[in-house]
Formats: C-alpha cells, structure tokens, sequence
C-alpha cells in the first residue's frame, strides 16, 4: 500500500507539471512568396502564404496586404488578392498586380500583415544588360561582342539583323540563332558566324540589278532569367525574375560588307 | 591479432586436462520444452566440500575440464526452476556428456526469485537480462504483455513517443541498435504503436539487452544489442493461450510434432485497436499484426536444431496529417548447437534471412518506399579449456536495398561484409573473469573496407558484491536514415553509408557495481562513456555526419519477497552532437528518466503499476508551414496552379527548446481463475492514469498539437491452457 501511495503521489506530482507546449515562433518570419516578375507579361502574379495559419486551411481573404514598389521613379503598385482552387482541391492566394517591368527596374515587394503589422519583403532588382564588340580578328569571319550586366540566365538568345535592299527601303530583318561561347574572361561572348547566320534567312537572296542588299543593324535579343529566386527577407521563399532584352550591337563598317553581302544565290 | 593468438596458445597449452583427469560437458535445458535456461549456475562440489561454479551460456551449456576422479555433488538453479542436485562419479579420463532437465516452479516463482536475486549472477557489463516473470510484471495494454513493455523501463532505452516505435539508447539512433532473434538480425523490431514488439511476452524466452560494452560476437551497431531468444514449445503435451483486448487478439498454441523430441510454437496477434479508439472518442489510426514460429528439435542429449519465422506488419498515420506509413518485417532462420565432451568445444552454425519494406506518403509529397533484404550464415565455435572458454567464429551476410524519395528514382544497392571474431572468457580466480576479445569485419565495396574492433569486458564477484567495466570500439556500415527533425516521420531507409561520409563508429567505455544488499533488496550502479564519430544523421533531407559524446549514469534497485516485486531505475544523461551546424543536443536526449514499477500478488489478485518520468526531449521551434513552391518557380510553372511539398520552416537554433516532462502512470489489475484445464486472467488496466498530456509532436502543417495517448482504459482476457 506504501509503495502504491509513493507511485500515485509521484504520478500526481508529476501530471501537476506544467503541460504548456508553445513550440510556434510568432511572427519570426511572417510569410511565404513565390512568383516571378515577368517583363513579357502585363500582369503580375504572386503565391503568398501565411506562415502563421494552418497550411490547409486558406481563409477567403489572406490577412495581409501586398504592395510593390519600384525604387527609381517611387511608384506604388496595390496588388489584389484572389483565391484559387489546384488540383488536390486545397485553396490559395494569388495577388495580381497589373504592373509591366523591364530592365534596370528594382521592385520592392511587401507583405504585410494586417494586424501586428510584421512584414516579408522581396526586392528584384532586373538588370540591365549591355553589348560590346570585341576587336575584330582580321583571319576570321567570326563577329563577336561581349554582353555585360546581364545578371541572370539568357534564354533563347537571338542576333536579328536589319538589311535594306535598294529598292526596299523598309528592308526586312533576318532572326539568327546565336552561339554563346564562355571565353576565359567569364562575360558571354554570343559569337555568330555571319556567313552561316545570313545564309539560314534566305530572304537576302538577291543581288540583282537593283542593287545589293546592305545590313543597316543588328541587335542582340532573348530573354534574360535569374539564376535562382530572389530570397525573401523575414519570410520564406523567393521571386524570380525574366525580361526580354534587345540590344543594339554597334558594328564596325567593315563587318557591314562583309557581313551583308555574302549569298548571290 | 598476436597477442590474442598468442594468449591462445598459451591457454592451449597451460590449461589442457591431464589425462587421468576427468572432463563434464552439459547443457541444462527445460524438461518440458527442452528449451535451453540460459544464465542457469551450475556447481560442482567435490568430496572435500570445494565448490566450482559455471554460468550456463546462451544455450544452456557448461563445461567443467581437468576434473579429479572421484564422486561430486552437481546442484543446477536458474530463476523459474526447481533446483537440480545429483551425485556423479567420474572416471580416470573419462569424458561424460550431461543433459540436465530443470522442472519449472511456477508455484513457487517468486520464492525462487527472490533466492536468485540474492545470489549474483555472473553477467556481463552492460547488460540487462529479461525473463519472462520480468515481462509480466509490468502492467501492459493487454494481458498478453510484450517484450516492449519490459524494455521501455529500462533506464538507459528512451522512445520519442508512444507511437512511431523508435528507441534509442543511451544517445544512439534508433536504428543503431542490433536487435536478433534467435540469431535472425530484424530491421523492425517494433511496432508503430508504442508498447509493442513484434513478439508478445509468450514467444520470449528470454532477452538480453546490452546497452554498450557488448563482446565481440556482436558487431555492425553501436548503439545496443538486443538479443532475443525465443521460447520453444512442449515437448509432452498440446498447449495454448488465447488473449482479447481492445488493443488486440492473438493466439498461442505449442505442440509436440514428434513427443519429447521436437516441439512447434506458433503465435499470431492481429490489433483491434484503431476500432477501440474510435468507441473511446481517441484517435488511433493504426493497424498491426504479428506472427511467430518456431521448430525445435532435441536431437540428442545436448545437440539441438531449431528453425525461427517471424513476420510484423504495421500501416498507420502517426499524427494527424494523413500521412500513411506502412511496415512489413519478414525473417527466418535456423540453427543447430551441439556441445560434445569428445572434441572438448561446442559448435553452433545459423543461416538466417530478414526483409524489411516500408512505404511512407506524407500529405502533398510523392510516395516514398524502401526496402533491405539480407541473408547470411555464421559458424560460432567454443573451445574449452580449463576454466576457462575461447569463443570464435565467423559471419558473411549479403545486404540488397532498394528505396525511393519519389517513385520515378529509384535507387539500388548491395553490399556483402564478412567478419571473424576471437574473445576469451577468463576465469582468474577469487572471483575475477576477463573477457578480451577483437572483431574483425570487412565490407569489401565500401571506401573503409574493413575494421579491427578490440573489446574487453571485466567482472570481478567480492562475496555479494560484484564490480564490472567493459570497453569497446563499434563500427556501423549499414546505416538507417530517418528524418531525425520530424518525430511524426519514421520512414527508414536503410542503406550503406555514402563513401563520401566516414564510417559510424562508437568508443564505448563503461565501469559499474552491483550488490545484493540483503533482505530481498538489490542494487546497482553504471556510468558509462561513449565517444562517438560519424554518425550518418537525416535532417531535413540533408546527411549530415556528426560527431558527438553521450556520458551518463544509471542507478537500478529492487526489491523481491514472495508476492511483491519493486524495480527502480533511474538514469541521467549528458548528450551532445557536434556538426557544421554547431553543438547540439538531438532529439533522443533525457537528461533524466526515473521508472519505477512493481507488482504484488495476494491469492488469484495481482497488481501492477509502472510509473515513468522523463526531461523533456530537444525540440526546434517553429516558424509555420508552407507549400514549397521553389522548385515550380525554378521551372517556370504557372504560379496559379503550382504544388510543392508541404515544408515546415524552423528556427536558426536546432533543438534549442524542450517539450515538458513526459510522465505516465500505468495501472493493471488482474484477477486469475482455475477453469478445467485451463487458466483464465481477467485484466483491467488503465494506461495513463493521471491522463497527463504528453506532448508526442506538433502538426505544423495543421499548427496543433499531438499528444501521446491519452487515458487509456481496457479490459483483456487471457485463456491459457494448463
């Protein structure tokens, strides 16, 4: 009986304790956000979730505001919530803002909460790349140019040139597939044949008695991506970036001739 | 390797028999189900009134050598038997093989307990041994007891949970622990409903449980060993038990397939536990069941075969989430011992399989699955000499994984290890014995192919008194990963460790006391030391290697007397992990745990209660959950209908907080009755009695928290024939 007295006190003693479990940080770090700033799209679109609410459970309106900023000219931007429904049936915010970005633009996204006032914050800087041409080696039919600033991933990169024909005035332009190369040096040397490029758009075919064509441009296009979302600061997540680019490539006059008068046939 | 092969010789040489003088080989075994009783003490006392003492080994065997010609007095006591005297004359040079049948006392178990209690046993350091009374005296869920239950008050062995079945001892990982039955090595010991094994306390014979310091026939863990032997069937006559709880029903049944030569155990246990709890209002969502088998044959006086099956099967959602894991344990193996006075040794050689799979689909996340099959082979040969014994032997195991974190990569694997090991067990007289012993094993495909593992285990008996140290270096290959940062997560992938991490190893070193303090009351004292290296640790997803130490004491004491049995046990700890993410403290740390638990009888009623105290365990805090949608915004997905894996976001300091104290109190009543033929045990039992919250996890993904079970009411039947 003593022994049963010993164990039921201890056992009293010890559910006396205090049970309270909190393991929840609040508001450490307030929300997730995931998107990405797109400069070919007129509207913007990001995924935000409450760090703080159960994950299946989404509230018609998330708690919180979304503002972005774009720290050059100060200009605000509102952005709305909406609620989706995926796959799995489970709900989700995604605030949309009709906000068109380009390069050299910084963003300042901001979530904030709606009571307490703590905040996640994103800031996108989009680049602003430039092109250069590289000293013209004499024994080779190569024009090469270095791209500076570009900050990101270049996808689908495209040297378009403009030509004119004497009796075109207008001139077409004639798309033609860059070849990246990665000299030592690191910048992106997108080098193009001019033979081979020219020759693929067949609509220089002509140099007939109205004269020959002649290039009168050439740009340097594609699309540049980030390497990897921009972490988000007192939250979680991250927001990538992707603007289109055309650069001019300024050219030498003697790679004009060269260039622009390559297919009779 | 020299100095072994050289103490050898000598031994050979110094020790071996005269050839007038006689040699007595044995093996004391049950006499109904010629089950071996390990641990039984076998003394001879010749005509002068000098005694000589052996501890029988895992097989009931003993060996007395070099022996004078001339009439002796044997006496045989082992826990749960009658005593044994008979008188023997031996012959100049004769060599005599004996099978001792020890008649078992059920009647007068505790008085014969209590007896034992107060002569120590010589054991090995580090090492808690479970009989079957052990395991019936704590009060269980059904009254069908498990070999869990007498493990978990152990105080070195601590759980995250009472669900999720993963145990860790003294600062290992759960799946740094070895366990075997009857030799078969078993991926997945328990189930997910904490309390429970794979083996109910009926199939036990017995169990020995080292916490650290384990001689050299054990390797490939670092944490523990727990080595089950299980129990053999009646040899004479059809036997059987049947149990209904609301936490499961299962069935026993023994028979003698050839009458007092080979015999069949059988048990099966299904969980009906998911529908109890859905009665009780309680959330159990899981579903077990288990199957055991076992052949034994006694081919001779003291040559035996036996043949093992075991089978486990779990699937259930730990927390609330939904998250599903599913468990199947597969293994068998078999194993013929012989002991012979002609060539002075005994030989055992087993060949075993085991096949683990499990499956886990967490909420929002691809299907994970994983798999290990294993088959191998040991030859264990023991050689007499003198007092003392030389144990060696040889192991060769083949290991084939198979697992995948999404179903479209799926990653196999496979490895072989070999391993040859030497110990000696030195009787140097006044008490003292020394066992040194060295370990060697090799992976041949693994960038650290192989390992030489010395080990020395010491006991020193002073009258009521004994003293022990042992010291050790373990080596881990085949390692476990499960998410150590999410206790609701208890995937386990097993597989090799990745060449570009170092081997687990564990430097163990352990020194302790035992004494039997009179009047039924004994006690006992162990600090140990493990310095432990290249852990191979899951967190997050992320491998990490840490290094650590885990320094600790646990003190134990009991109290016998016929109708009442009281264990106390109590262990503080001191652990640390250190990696690149700092110095921490891991989730399976309890600076403090304190059990106690007892049982008295009085006439067909019997009580027990068991109590566990316990520090709270490292925990990380928590910042929220997310859908992790990196992976969709890498790829350029439309951010509308994007999904990811649901991610639980912590904080910086991992494992900086703890949960509160873990406490439990259990209590069961049981009242027996004598039908014709049979026994019948009615048990009431309530787990948890103070209903005391304990905190299990928190459900980030729901933010809630997850308690252990709750108050836990039940009533069991046991039916045992007689």
């Amino acid at each position: 009986m003593r022994a049963a007295a010993v164990l039921l006190l201890l056992a009293a003693l010890a559910s006396a304790c205090d049970t309270a479990f909190d393991p929840r940080v609040e508001d450490a770090e307030a929300f997730a956000v995931f998107g990405t700033l797109d400069g070919r799209a007129a509207t913007q679109r990001l995924r935000v979730q409450d760090l703080a609410a159960p994950l299946f459970e989404t509230p018609d309106r998330l708690p919180a505001t979304v503002t972005s900023t774009e720290l050059t000219t100060g200009q605000t931007t509102a952005w709305r919530d909406s609620l989706v429904t995926l796959v799995t049936g489970d709900r989700a915010h995604v605030f949309l803002a009709a906000l068109a970005v380009a390069p050299g633009e910084t963003h300042r996204v901001e979530v904030v909460r709606a009571a307490g006032g703590a905040r996640s914050t994103v800031t996108i800087a989009l680049p602003a790349p430039s092109v250069a041409p590289r000293p013209q080696d004499s024994t080779d039919t190569a024009v090469q140019v270095d791209v500076a600033g570009l900050g990101g991933r270049l996808v689908d990169p495209v040297v378009r040139y403009g030509v004119r024909r004497p009796a075109d005035a207008a001139g077409p332009s004639v798309p033609a597939a860059a070849v990246p190369h990665a000299p030592a040096g690191g910048l992106l040397v997108p080098a193009f044949l001019a033979t081979a490029e020219v020759r693929a758009g067949a609509i220089l075919y002509g140099s007939a008695e109205d004269g020959d064509a002649v290039l009168t441009d050439a740009r340097f296009e594609g699309v540049v991506v980030s390497e990897a979302p921009q972490p988000v600061a007192n939250g979680v997540g991250g927001v990538a970036w992707a603007v289109p680019i055309s650069i001019p490539i300024p050219f030498a006059s003697e790679s004009v001739t060269r260039v622009g008068f390559i297919d009779g046939r | 390797m020299t100095r072994t092969a050289l103490l050898l010789a000598l031994l050979a040489l110094g020790a071996g028999p005269a050839r007038a003088q006689a040699d007595l080989f044995g093996v004391v075994a049950d006499a109904e189900t010629a089950a071996p009783v390990a641990g039984a003490t076998v003394a001879l006392v010749d005509a002068a009134g000098a005694v000589q003492g052996r501890a029988a080994g895992t097989e009931g065997q003993f060996a007395f050598r070099g022996l004078a010609p001339g009439r002796y007095l044997l006496r045989v006591t082992a826990i749960g038997y009658r005593p044994s005297s008979d008188t023997l004359a031996l012959a100049a040079g004769e060599r005599r093989d004996l099978a001792i049948g020890l008649a078992p006392a059920t009647a007068t178990l505790d008085a014969v307990e209590v007896e034992a209690a107060e002569a120590l046993t010589i054991r090995e350091p580090g090492l808690a041994r479970l009989r079957p009374a052990d395991l019936a005296a704590l009060p269980t869920a059904d009254p069908g007891g498990d070999l869990a239950a007498g493990l978990l008050v152990q105080p070195g062995i601590t759980t995250l949970g009472d669900r999720g079945g993963q145990l860790s001892v003294r600062g290992g990982t759960p799946t740094q622990n070895l366990v075997l039955v009857d030799g078969i090595p078993i991926f997945q010991p328990f189930h997910l409903l904490g309390g429970y094994s794979a083996l109910p306390a009926g199939v036990v014979r017995s169990a020995d449980v080292y916490a650290g310091g384990w001689p050299a026939r054990f390797g490939g863990r670092i944490a523990s060993v727990v080595d089950v032997a299980g129990r053999t069937g009646h040899k004479r006559r059809v036997g059987g038990a049947a149990t209904a709880s609301p936490v499961l029903v299962g069935a026993e049944l023994e028979v003698p397939v050839v009458p007092g030569d080979v015999s069949l155990l059988a048990s099966a246990r299904r969980s009906v536990v998911e529908d109890a709890g859905d009665v009780l209002g309680i959330a159990l969502p899981y579903r077990f069941s288990d199957g055991f088998g076992k052949l034994h044959a006694r081919l001779d006086a003291t040559s035996t075969l036996q043949a093992t099956a075991l089978v486990s099967t779990d699937a259930g959602d730990l927390g609330l989430d939904g998250s599903r894991v599913t468990t199947r344990q597969e293994a068998a193996g078999g194993q013929f011992f012989s002991i012979s006075s002609a060539f002075a040794a005994a030989i055992d050689v087993s060949a075993y399989w085991s096949r683990f799979e499990t499956t886990f689909e967490p909420v929002g996340a691809p299907l994970r699955t994983a798999e290990v099959e294993t088959f191998g082979g040991r030859f264990g040969y023991v050689y007499y000499v003198g007092r003392h014994t030389v144990r060696t032997g040889i192991q060769a195991s083949s290991y084939l994984f198979q697992y995948a974190f999404r179903p479209d990569v799926v990653t196999e694997q496979n490895t072989s290890e070999g391993s040859v090991f030497v110990d000696a067990d030195l009787d140097l007289g006044r008490g003292l014995r020394l066992e040194p012993g060295v370990r060697f094993q090799t992976f041949p495909a693994q960038a650290q192919p192989s390992s030489v593992e010395p080990r020395v285990l010491a006991s020193w008996v002073l009258g009521r008194q004994v003293l022990r140290a042992a010291a050790g270096v373990y080596r881990q290959e085949i390692v476990g990963l499960t998410n150590q940062a999410d206790v609701g997560d208890v995937f386990t992938a097993w597989t090799t460790v990745p060449t570009s991490l170092p081997v687990p190893t564990a430097v163990h070193g352990l020194v302790g006391w035992e004494g039997a303090l009179g009047a039924g009351v004994r006690a006992g004292v162990e600090g140990y030391r493990k310095r432990l290296t290249g852990q191979t640790i899951l967190i997050d997803g992320r491998l990490r290697s840490t290094n650590g130490e885990a320094l600790g004491v646990e003190v134990t004491a009991g109290y016998r007397r016929p109708g009442l049995r009281v264990d106390a046990r109590y262990g503080a700890q001191s652990l640390t992990y250190r990696d690149d993410a700092g110095a921490y403290q891991p989730p399976f740390h309890r600076p403090h745990r304190l059990t106690l638990d007892g049982r008295a009888e009085r006439g067909a009623l019997s009580v027990s209660a068991a109590l566990q105290l316990t520090s709270g365990r490292p925990y990380t805090r928590v910042v929220g959950a997310y859908l992790d949608l990196g992976e969709a915004v890498a790829r350029g997905l439309p951010i509308e209908t994007a999904l990811g894996p649901p991610t639980t976001q912590f904080v910086d300091d991992a494992y900086g907080e703890r949960t509160p104290p873990y406490a439990r109190l259990d209590l069961a009543v049981e009242w027996a009755a004598r039908i014709p033929g049979a026994r019948a045990v009615v048990q009431a039992a309530v787990l948890n009695v103070t209903d005391r919250a304990n905190v299990f996890y928190y459900d980030a993904l729901r933010a809630e928290r997850v308690d252990q079970l709750p108050l836990f009411p039940t009533l069991g039947l046991r039916i045992e024939t007689e």
